[in-house]
């Protein structure tokens, strides 16, 4: 195990599809605490604009999803707008 | 001005040119289409006889200095489904026909065989005539010059193309953007194949009796202006990534969803998504300059400008514009991940007025099928150019569309909705596209109410009819509208501006339930008329293969109950 790598802690790859910190196409580690939610990942990356949608493992995922080790999380345009909300109709 | 109605009957070459009827006042782009086809056309009728009409009908708010709004509408019966379609597009063709008063331009009849005509309107001067000698047979981009060359280049062109000339299942029609590319296409429905069967080769709107869009309440609109704009300007979707990415800015989120398609819908990630994402394009476009144009607009006065020009390696221009859907069906589709080589089918089907989803999705079934092999660029460049132009009969096989190449070549993974071509968006993976595929009026089509931007497990197939009908609600609201999808997400946050500008346009007083049951009652009478011409619900489904073959990554299945699909239109 990696120094500082404990069961306390969770490791996620992360990719995010557009400029970020510099580079037009970001790829790397996060270590998190164990039980961090997706919700802390975006705030500690600085990625919480409603226009950024973010996947983990390939599917949705809500801000209170736990993270698990080796969590691949994409970082993804919310673009083709429109609300998700029920029709009024 | 006052607002016309222009009537062209091909048979007997008759041109009316008419006042808006009472009842067609608050009608336009798509609730137009619908209202005419429905009233004046036979549902039963041969889609490539005389007895289809065919209308052009701008958006209700094109011509004015809306961003994003001049959208053109193209109705007819179509020959791909057998049903009613409305098919959309930018360019330059919407903002001239709305300029110079028109809210329809509807043709009947056809030309006698091998006879080919250029409807002229020149405001009220309206009038066909014999194209040049050497556009019939022409590609679109040498056509197009021609005729800038006699009508000048301030003038909007509609072009059949080689594909429509030829009646193919592939053909639409292609209208010139602001710098005269013919690269905006009412792309689905095979719409061009019913210009052809017409012998109409061209529609040329001159650009030289632009008067304004009425607005008989001048504050009311202009409130609406500035709101509309200021939203638009500060959403970073429609103020940054649009003019930044395009329609390419959602790649990697369906390719990561698992809903790209990929080798003819065999798999939904493909491993050289990256390489033809909208990173590597942006950043392509970029290092190699030149002509190059990350952002580019197809209509005068979008300020989202979502197109894009993309260059050579020595920066001189090959396509414009580099779209998902084409990066979706051509590229992956086809086991291809080069740029180049997509920039270079983009100019084809542009030049054949060719659908890029339908074609790509016809060259799939043909790779499955071993006429050609995955991946091959060369190989598809040639059936392109050669043999979709020339009419060949593996040209006319690929011409066809998915559906009839599928039946020709004995395949059964065919990728089709009333044997309309999938768009670029899995539905076993994206499920709310799935239902929209199924339950739009129009087949299979993404434009008729995509569900990607939805927070949303796609893969879950609980409470996608709903999400499907609310956006295909929306989007018919946008495509009555005259505006853009990229507009549609400002229908939220903007909506009082866009009451302003329809009330302050037409003189009501409008809420946003009244324009959302008027869009519903669009949809229902697309519905009517399928049903009339013999398009009963068993067709609202995707192939059987779709609920049997698992797709990878994510395993999935189409898996919506057929009694939720056929539940979407009835209630209220």
């Amino acid at each position: 195990m990696d120094a500082g790598l404990t069961r306390d802690t969770v490791v996620v790859q992360v990719e995010v599809f557009f400029r970020y910190r510099g580079q037009p196409l970001h790829r790397g580690a996060e270590m998190m605490a164990a039980g961090a939610t997706l919700g802390a990942l975006r705030e500690r990356m600085g990625l919480t604009q409603p226009h950024v949608a973010v996947l983990v493992n390939g599917r949705y995922a809500p801000p209170d999803a736990v993270l698990a080790d080796g969590d691949l999380v994409s970082f993804v345009h919310r673009t083709e707008g429109g609300s998700a909300a029920g029709s009024t109709v | 001005m006052m607002e016309r109605v222009l009537r062209v009957n091909l048979t007997t070459g008759d041109i009316r040119v008419e006042s808006l009827p009472a009842d067609w006042r608050l009608l336009g782009g798509r609730s137009l289409t619908a209202r005419i086809l429905t009233a004046e056309a036979d549902p039963g009728c041969d889609p490539l006889g005389p007895g289809n009409i065919l209308v052009w009908a701008p958006g209700l708010l094109s011509g004015t200095v809306v961003s994003s709004s001049s959208r053109v509408s193209v109705g007819c019966k179509s020959p791909l489904t057998g049903g009613i379609k409305e098919s959309n597009a930018g360019g330059q063709t919407g903002l001239l026909l709305a300029q110079a008063g028109y809210r329809a331009v509807i043709v009947s009849g056809a030309a006698a065989p091998g006879t080919w005509h250029v409807l002229v309107i020149d405001g009220e001067n309206v009038r066909l005539e014999p194209p040049p000698p050497s556009t019939p047979g022409a590609g679109a981009y040498a056509a197009a010059d021609e005729l800038f060359r006699r009508y000048g280049r301030q003038c909007a062109l509609a072009l059949c193309g080689p594909a429509g000339e030829q009646r193919m299942g592939i053909a639409g029609i292609g209208n010139t953007d602001r710098e005269g590319r013919p690269s905006r296409l009412n792309a689905r429905g095979a719409v061009g194949a019913v210009m052809g069967a017409k012998g109409l080769k061209a529609l040329a709107v001159m650009g030289d009796q632009r008067r304004p869009v009425p607005a008989p309440h001048p504050e009311q609109w202009k409130q609406g202006t500035l709101a509309y704009h200021r939203v638009l300007r500060e959403s970073p979707v429609t103020g940054r990534l649009y003019p930044d990415y395009g329609t390419l800015a959602v790649m990697e989120k369906v390719n990561r969803l698992g809903g790209l398609p990929t080798r003819n819908f065999s798999a939904g990630s493909f491993a050289g998504a990256e390489a033809i994402g909208s990173v590597a394009t942006r950043e392509l476009i970029l290092a190699r300059g030149g002509e190059g144009m990350t952002t580019h607009a197809c209509m005068t006065g979008c300020a989202i400008r979502c197109s894009n020009v993309f260059p050579d390696a020595g920066g001189r221009e090959v396509a414009s514009s580099m779209e998902f859907e084409t990066h979706g069906l051509m590229g992956s589709n086809l086991g291809i991940d080069d740029l180049d080589a997509i920039a270079r089918f983009t100019r084809l089907c542009n030049d054949l007025g060719a659908d890029t989803i339908e074609t790509g999705a016809a060259l799939g079934v043909a790779m499955e099928a071993g006429l050609l092999p995955w991946g091959d660029a060369a190989a598809i460049e040639r059936v392109l150019d050669r043999d979709v132009r020339r009419g060949t009969p593996l040209g006319r096989i690929i011409g066809a569309g998915a559906g009839t190449a599928g039946r020709v070549l004995g395949i059964r993974r065919v990728p089709v909705v009333k044997n309309q071509a999938i768009s670029a968006y899995d539905p076993r993976a994206l499920k709310g596209n799935g239902v929209t595929y199924c339950t739009s009026p129009m087949g299979a089509d993404h434009t008729a109410g995509n569900t990607i931007a939805a927070d949303t497990d796609h893969l879950d197939p609980r409470g996608k009819v709903a999400l499907s009908r609310d956006m295909q609600i929306r989007t018919a609201i946008m495509d009555i509208l005259g505006f853009c999808s990229f507009a549609r997400g400002l229908l939220d946050p903007a909506a009082e501006a866009f009451l302003h500008l329809f009330n302050g346009r037409l003189d009501t007083r409008w809420e946003m339930d009244d324009l959302r049951r008027h869009a519903l009652a669009v949809i229902r009478a697309e519905v009517a008329f399928n049903r009339a011409a013999g398009l009963g619900p068993g067709t609202d489904r995707l192939p059987e293969w779709f609920r049997e073959e698992r797709l990878p990554p994510h395993s999935a299945v189409f898996d919506v109950p057929d009694a939720d699909l056929d539940a979407i239109w009835t209630q209220d």
